[in-house]
């Protein structure tokens, strides 16, 4: 194998796969990037085993050929080297040469390398870049990170022939988004799980490509447009029934300043429990009164002026729960709903044309005596 | 009408006595001894034959008695101690009767040899309670009392003596008592020729305890030093973790008097609740301090137990001084060995009401040296070997990496060891320097820099410590935060368990598990207490209900329901090992740990902490002097 390449191309298509790579993993070939030369490409490509990612980046290619390469050194490398870059390969040792610079690299060989899902684009919905990173930056947030139940971890993708929604949760708190979306093909409507790491990559690699392809085979979702596949393993549903636990008797609401009420809540949760960080909230006439007591620490209050004619109402909740469910909304202005103080409240936003369907709900902490 | 009551004559009264007084070789060895002790004694030699049923002979180097005290002194009620009922509360002598000699001597063939300072010895020979001679001899100041045949006048009783092994187990176990109370007193034993005890004075009850048990015994315990509403409570406990099944020892003493009482040693027991497994006893050597009149000795014929007037007062003091002792780092196990050393604590306040400071001391006192100077190696020697012929530039594998400047003493450890004992007590404000860096091990471990060395910090029993306190603190003040849940859990359970959650539901929901029946027997959990970010708080209440139906050693020792939950809570729902940590989690834990009460033991009587003292690596490094 034997190509050349610019420095910025090689950076490029480094810095794409780097994301997969583990920082720690027990089997030496997950920490090398594979790369393949042929025709008028490289093929670079890494993976965890559970994520994969392989980009394409243009190069003149001398001697076909691939060889997998320790990621990080390489990438070093890469960033120091002076103008394009000559790499090729000889058994498993690989040399760079850029001007009158040399290095020698100990690769590994190519089938040590795992292979790659095979999943078929042939049947694949077409989607655009910006409407899948739009979905994803609003939901995979809420996926847990705990280990206790894996499906949680995920994110619920539903697509449909109309419509595509990301759901999240970690059982205390959920974020939920629809999208409307053009499809061209008839496609049977699926529930997917996917992890948010994935997702991240997706959106890091694809958020801006005009055509997403996404496709499926029995374990595991793929991902391409530009250049650019990200594969990874499906996790296994079925998911929790969240239509079920989505409010639709919330007679309580209000509207309010986003920033307004990020601001009270801060300041309430400084001197909320660092274990719960259990702020209160009481509706009633024209305020939202906040309030703050914990033992051996101390105490805090704030009202805050809303639109608000229902009936009172105290209830707890984790501010920093709060605090990131605000973060995420996209408008300056919010809509609360509350029922009761042991039901879900949700966050809502108005006014914005470009994420219609953005819900989130977070589930209170009660007081128990 | 010939009258019915008349006086005894002296020497049946005697005997009379004799029988409450002197029951076994032991009664007497301790009246002996404890006269020696009232004479101001600074070394009592005991020497026994046969058990002390041939012969005891105590002797002392007191003040001695002359002529006419020595002839009194076998008198019923004769006594130098005491002269008005006043005095009597406000004793502070061990005898106050003066019922001992003249009662030992109804019921032997006994010899004093006695002799004052600068004067005369005197020879007094009773024999079954017959004065049979009075004669002068030689002898240096102090007394010897020399018991014979014991009993040798009433069968009756030297029938009921025991095997001479087990009598002299009585004598050794009697001497022992009396040299704890008197560790600045020299004491010899001699049972049938051979040593049984060589008790040198001693500066404390610690180095009496080495002394008697070995420095092994004593290295297990830890100083109480506590006062409270005008009660001094001082001695050495055991480390709970130190503690065993079946091998407990109690020494009890009020004002310098030996004593046993089921209570006070139930209180000490209360102290360690939760800190030691059901079933297992620490060893207790605990010696009260009570103002005069607080306190009544003349309870008991043989004086082995005594009345408090305000009980409670004394059992609050000894639960909450043992309390206060297992709060404290010295609580917990020490990597390398801890010797008992010179200084041992001598248990007196200097003033009542000032903070008892020997125990401030104690990580010192019994660390592996404090105060020492540690001689470091010559700051000129290179602490790096020097590599010969290596050419330059090149560094061959394996080559030392050649250091600009040669390391000599480190100014940090010289710091901490110009310190020495003055280092001050450490206590969780003071634990750490700031902003310290910790260190999580295995996933299991926190390892942390101390201002005297290292703390190793099981994550997992630490935690326990913090949720069962947590969770008790939250049952006392009536509320507990509660996360609702999405997904409400559905748990399915036996009859059994079924049964005992609906016993526990009011509980169970003030821990922070709110609880329905489901129909059926299955419950539906609505909302669950949050302590860590990892909690599975299915597996929790499934465990926790598990354990609460079948019983286990950890709750079956809990006197409240609060408390079984508590215990079982803090046991499922504390962080597992192998949960990885992040540095602000750590410290979280941290903070939490050391705001609970008895931060260096878990619930199960395991430490929650190891120390690694600086003296104990520079020991192992060799830098120590
Ligand atoms: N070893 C001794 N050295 C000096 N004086 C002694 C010694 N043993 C006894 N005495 C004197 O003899 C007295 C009588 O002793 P005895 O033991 O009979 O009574 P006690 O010690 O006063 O009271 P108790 O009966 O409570 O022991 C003592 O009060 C003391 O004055
Ligand atoms: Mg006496």
């Amino acid at each position: 194998m034997r190509f050349t390449i610019t420095r910025e191309n090689l950076q490029q298509g480094l810095g794409a796969v780097a994301g997969a790579i583990p920082t720690r993993t027990t089997l030496p070939v997950l920490a090398n990037i594979l790369i393949e030369a042929e025709g008028s490409e490289v093929r670079m490509s890494g993976t965890d085993l559970d994520t994969s990612v392989s980009v394409r980046v243009p190069a003149e290619v001398a001697e076909a050929g691939a060889i997998t390469a320790p990621a990080k050194k390489l990438q070093e490398i890469a960033r120091e080297l002076p103008g394009s870059v000559e790499l090729s390969a000889q058994g498993d040792s690989i040399s760079i040469s850029s001007g009158r610079t040399r290095f020698k690299l100990n690769g590994l060989p190519r089938d040590e390398f795992p292979a790659f899902p095979r999943v078929d684009f042939e049947e694949s919905w077409k989607l655009t870049g910006p409407d899948l990173q739009r979905l994803i930056s609003h939901v995979s947030f809420a996926a847990s990170t705990e280990e206790t139940r894996p499906i949680l971890n995920g994110v619920l993708w539903q697509l449909s022939s109309g419509e595509m929604r990301m759901v999240a949760t970690n059982g205390h708190r959920l974020a939920k988004m629809t999208l409307p979306v053009e499809s061209s093909a008839e496609l049977t409507a699926v529930d997917l799980i996917v992890h948010p790491r994935a997702l991240g990559q997706v959106q890091r690699l694809l958020g801006s490509s005009a055509q997403v392809e996404v496709a499926r085979s029995e374990n595991h979702i793929g991902f391409q447009g530009g250049g650019v596949q990200v594969f990874t393993r499906l996790i296994e549903g079925p998911y929790p029934n969240y239509e079920q636990v989505i409010p639709k008797d919330n007679d309580k609401q209000l509207v309010a300043d986003k920033g307004a009420l990020t601001a009270a809540i801060r300041r309430m949760a400084i001197v909320a429990s660092d274990q719960t960080h259990r702020i209160r909230i009481a509706l009633g006439g024209s305020s939202l009164k906040f309030s703050v007591e914990t033992p051996d620490l101390g105490a805090a209050a704030e009202e805050l002026p809303v639109e608000y004619d229902g009936d009172p109402l105290e209830i707890g909740f984790n501010a920093q729960y709060l605090l990131e469910l605000l973060r995420y909304m996209p408008t300056d202005e919010v809509r609360l709903t509350f029922k009761a103080p042991e039901r879900a409240a949700t966050i809502q936003p108005v006014g914005n044309e470009d994420t219609p369907d953005y819900l989130c709900l977070v589930m209170p902490l009660r007081l128990l005596s | 009408m010939p009258r019915r009551i008349h006086v005894l004559p002296e020497k049946l009264a005697n005997q009379i006595a004799a029988g409450e007084v002197v029951e076994r070789p032991a009664s007497v060895v301790k009246e002996l001894v404890e006269n020696a002790l009232d004479a101001g004694a600074t070394r009592v030699e005991v020497v026994i034959r046969n058990g002390g049923k041939t012969e005891i002979r105590v002797s002392d180097d007191g003040h001695g008695m002359g002529k006419d005290d020595a002839l009194m002194s076998m008198d019923r009620h004769a006594t130098s101690k005491v002269r008005s009922e006043a005095d009597l509360a406000a004793i502070r002598t061990l005898g106050f009767r003066g019922e001992a000699l003249p009662s030992i001597a109804s019921v032997s063939r006994m010899v004093l040899e006695t002799a004052e300072r600068d004067g005369d010895g005197t020879r007094v020979v009773v024999t079954g309670g017959q004065m049979a001679a009075v004669e002068a001899c030689a002898r240096r100041t102090g007394t010897t009392l020399a018991v014979r045949s014991l009993f040798f006048n009433v069968p009756a009783r030297a029938k009921f003596l025991r095997t001479t092994a087990a009598e002299s187990r009585a004598v050794v176990e009697t001497v022992t008592t009396l040299a704890l109370a008197h560790p600045g007193v020299g004491f010899v034993l001699d049972a049938n020729g051979r040593e049984a005890l060589n008790l040198p004075p001693a500066a404390g009850a610690a180095e009496r305890i080495a002394a008697v048990w070995g420095p092994e015994t004593a290295g297990e315990l830890i100083p109480v030093a506590h006062r409270e509403a005008g009660v001094g409570v001082t001695g050495l406990v055991q480390r709970p973790h130190s503690s065993r099944p079946g091998s407990r020892r109690v020494y009890l003493f009020v004002n310098g008097r030996s004593f046993t009482d089921r209570s006070v040693v139930r209180a000490a027991d209360r102290a360690y609740r939760t800190t030691i497994p059901e079933g297992v006893y620490p060893s207790l050597f605990l010696f009260l301090d009570l103002p005069d009149g607080e306190v009544d000795v003349n309870v008991h014929p043989a004086k082995a137990e005594v009345r408090f007037r305000d009980r409670p007062a004394v059992e609050r003091a000894v639960e909450e001084g043992i309390r206060a002792t297992l709060a404290g780092l010295e609580s917990t196990p020490s990597i390398g060995t801890r010797a008992p050393q010179d200084g041992v604590p001598s248990f007196t306040y200097a003033s009542p009401r000032q903070p008892p400071a020997h125990v401030r001391e104690a990580p010192g006192t019994w660390g592996a040296g404090n105060g020492r100077a540690y001689a470091y190696g010559n700051p000129s020697t290179p602490s790096v070997p020097s590599s010969p012929g290596g050419t330059p530039g090149t560094t061959l594998p394996g080559e030392p990496q050649m250091t600009l400047f040669v390391a000599g003493a480190p100014e940090a450890l010289k710091d901490e060891a110009d310190a020495g004992s003055s280092i001050p007590p450490i206590v969780s404000p003071d634990l750490l320097g700031s902003a310290p860096v910790m260190w999580q091990v295995h996933s299991t471990y926190i390892l942390v820099e101390t201002r005297s060395g290292l703390l190793l910090v099981d994550q997992h029993s630490a935690h326990e410590r913090v949720l069962y306190e947590e969770l008790m603190r939250d049952f006392g003040s009536g509320s507990r935060e509660s996360q609702r849940l999405l997904f409400p859990l559905t748990l399915r359970l036996s009859p059994a368990e079924f049964s005992v959650v609906e016993e526990v539901r009011g509980v169970l929901e003030r821990a922070g598990f709110e609880v329905e029946p489901f129909g059926g027997r299955a419950v539906i959990v609505h909302s669950v207490p949050n302590p860590h970010p990892n909690f599975d708080a299915e597996r929790c209440l499934r465990e926790m209900i598990a354990e609460l139906t079948e019983g286990s050693s950890l709750i079956d020792g809990a006197r409240t329901q609060h408390q079984r939950i508590a215990l079982t809570f803090a046991c499922k729902g504390a962080i597992k090992a192998g949960q990885k940590l992040s540095q602000r989690e750590m410290g979280e834990l941290f903070d939490r740990l050391f705001a609970t009460e008895l931060p260096y033991h878990d619930i199960h009587g395991r430490p929650t902490v190891v120390q690694l003292s600086l003296t104990e690596l520079h020991r192992r490094f060799g830098r120590s002097a």
